[in-house]
C-alpha cells in the first residue's frame, strides 16, 4: 500500500472483499473475509474465525458484529 | 500579576495539529494500558485514525 493521505472511508471502501482481522474493544478478534460494512462500522463478514487470547474458539459461516464493539479493521497480508 | 504586553499567538487547533502529522510516525495512546505505533495516513471528523502499521511475528502478541 503506498503512503498517501487517504480518509479512514476512502480505506473501508478499498478493502472490502479482502481478509481483514477485526477486533473489538472486549479483545476477542475476528478474522474473515469483508463482505461489507457502513458508516457505523457495522461489519458483514464471511468465513469467519474468532480468536480468544490468541486461541481459534468458533468458526462462523457468516457474521454480523455490531459497530460500536469494534476497536479496528485491519487488514491482513497472510491467512492464519 | 503583570499584565502580559504580548499579543496572543495564532491559535493551533487540535485537528490541525493532527493533520500536521500525516506521514509521520505517531503513538496512539488508548484509555486502556496499550499503544499502537505506526504512521499516520488519514482521519476523518470523528477522529477514526487510518494507520500504518508494521507488524513482525513477535509483535502481533502485542495488540492482542
Amino acid at each position: 500500500m503506498s503512503l498517501r493521505k487517504q480518509t479512514p472511508s476512502v480505506f473501508l471502501k478499498q478493502i472490502i472483499g479482502r481478509p481483514v482481522v477485526v477486533k473489538l474493544n472486549s479483545g476477542v478478534d475476528y478474522r474473515g473475509v469483508l463482505a461489507c460494512l457502513d458508516g457505523y462500522m457495522n461489519i458483514a463478514l464471511e468465513q469467519t474465525e474468532e480468536y480468544v487470547n490468541g486461541q481459534l474458539k468458533n468458526k462462523y459461516g457468516d457474521a454480523f458484529i455490531r459497530g460500536n464493539n469494534v476497536l479496528y479493521i485491519s487488514t491482513q497480508k497472510r491467512r492464519t | 500579576m503583570a499584565a502580559n504586553a504580548t499579543t496572543n499567538p495564532s491559535q493551533l487547533l487540535p485537528l490541525e495539529l493532527v493533520d500536521k502529522c500525516i506521514g509521520s510516525r505517531i503513538h496512539i495512546v488508548m484509555k486502556s494500558d496499550k499503544e499502537i505505533v505506526g504512521t499516520l495516513l488519514g482521519f476523518d471528523d470523528f477522529v477514526s485514525i487510518l494507520l500504518k502499521v508494521k507488524l513482525h511475528q513477535k509483535e502481533e502478541g502485542l495488540l492482542n
